[in-house]
């Protein structure tokens, strides 16, 4: 017999292998889909984000603190207000003559439960001038 | 029958047909599930693209608002800004990529759109220098459709110079509100994160010496 053909079990065993690969490319298929999911978490968080910055203290002076809220039932935020560069001596030396006041704004904005749980960070400086931050 | 030249047996074939048809199966139903999540992950991405670009725009827009007249009240006011629960009307430049027109007078609306939904349409007109009727420039951008309900609230200080609640009107254009919020309930799963707005009259603009963020306060020389 020149011509031997394949015998059932190489048959079965190239099938199986082909399976294999065809499961790893699902997975890598599912994976995608997963991270695209979640960029657009990530997005919604830096809309809402954005919101909260450039909204907060728009109508008064910020107050050095913390606060939290819920944007909805999903976006929970944490925005924590530091004088910046702080009053420590050893931070950067403050001009003594200025009457504005810098202060840093940190956004924590939450999502998700339990060790399903993301967060993302924000951070912004405001400038307040004295005279601005004296008023009640 | 010769020796040399044997074919396959019936079941064989059949062992053979039954194998490859289910790996054909497995495979068009994998390759079925494939393309339906790229197509949805490529709606969803789209939709939030929508959604995002209508923010920035109107984030843009409403923020460089200006102190230019779009109208006058019945006593010759001035009016700057025009704020209703379903459209806004004020006036700002357009981003420089767009042309070098300068201010425009800008509508926000939401309207009835397909499907018993609402749009979110923005409009543009050219504000003549002589004061008449503004020109419409183009035609009307449909910034994001298939939305459920919506309403847009404007907040400002009160006569006291004290923050004020929000309104779903604003009550006295010949001042800027210091809020704007555009709250959207989208169809289907996305979801509008509510778009909150500040004003930031740029001063240059703001010829007399009022400053039309805090209200009507002209200083007084009494000596």
């Amino acid at each position: 017999m020149r011509q031997r053909g394949f015998s059932l079990l190489e048959v079965i065993a190239a099938v199986l292998l082909l399976a294999l690969a065809f499961a790893a490319l699902m997975q890598v298929a599912a994976s995608a889909t997963n991270l695209t999911a979640r960029a657009a978490e990530r997005s919604e968080a830096a809309l809402w984000a954005r919101s909260k910055l450039d909204s907060a203290f728009a109508l008064r002076a910020p107050q050095p603190g913390q606060s939290e809220g819920s944007f909805d039932a999903l976006y929970r935020w944490r925005l924590t207000v530091t004088s910046w560069p702080g009053n420590e001596p050893a931070g950067p030396a403050r001009p003594a003559q200025t009457n504005l006041q810098l202060y840093r704004l940190d956004l924590e904005v939450l999502w998700g439960q339990g060790r399903q749980q993301r967060h993302a960070h924000f951070s912004s400086l405001r400038v307040v001038s004295a005279h601005d931050a004296n008023t009640p | 029958m010769k020796r040399a030249v044997r074919g396959f047996s019936l079941l064989e074939i059949l062992a053979a047909l039954a194998l490859l048809a289910l790996l054909l199966v497995g495979v068009y139903t994998g390759v079925r599930a494939a393309i339906r999540s790229v197509n949805v992950g490529s709606a969803a991405i789209g939709r939030l693209d929508q959604i995002r670009s209508a923010q920035q725009l109107l984030r843009r827009e409403v923020m460089q608002s200006m102190a230019v007249p779009l109208a006058h009240n019945d006593q010759g006011d001035n009016l700057y800004f025009v704020g209703e629960p379903n459209q806004l009307r004020f006036v700002a430049p357009l981003p420089g990529y767009l042309g070098k027109l300068g201010p425009q007078l800008q509508q926000v609306s939401l309207e009835s759109g397909a499907n018993g939904t609402l749009q979110l349409v923005a409009r543009f007109a050219l504000l003549p220098p002589d004061g008449s009727a503004p020109q419409p420039l183009g035609e009307p951008e449909i910034l994001l459709d298939g939305i459920r309900s919506g309403a847009i609230s404007y907040r400002g200080l009160d006569e006291h110079g004290r923050p004020a609640d929000w309104q779903s009107e604003w009550p006295d254009g010949r001042q800027l509100p210091l809020l704007v919020r555009i709250e959207l309930q989208l169809d289907g799963r996305d979801a509008w994160p509510v778009l909150e707005v500040p004003l930031k009259v740029d001063p240059s603009a703001n010829r007399g010496a009022m400053n039309l963020l805090r209200g009507l306060r002209i200083p007084t020389v009494t000596q």
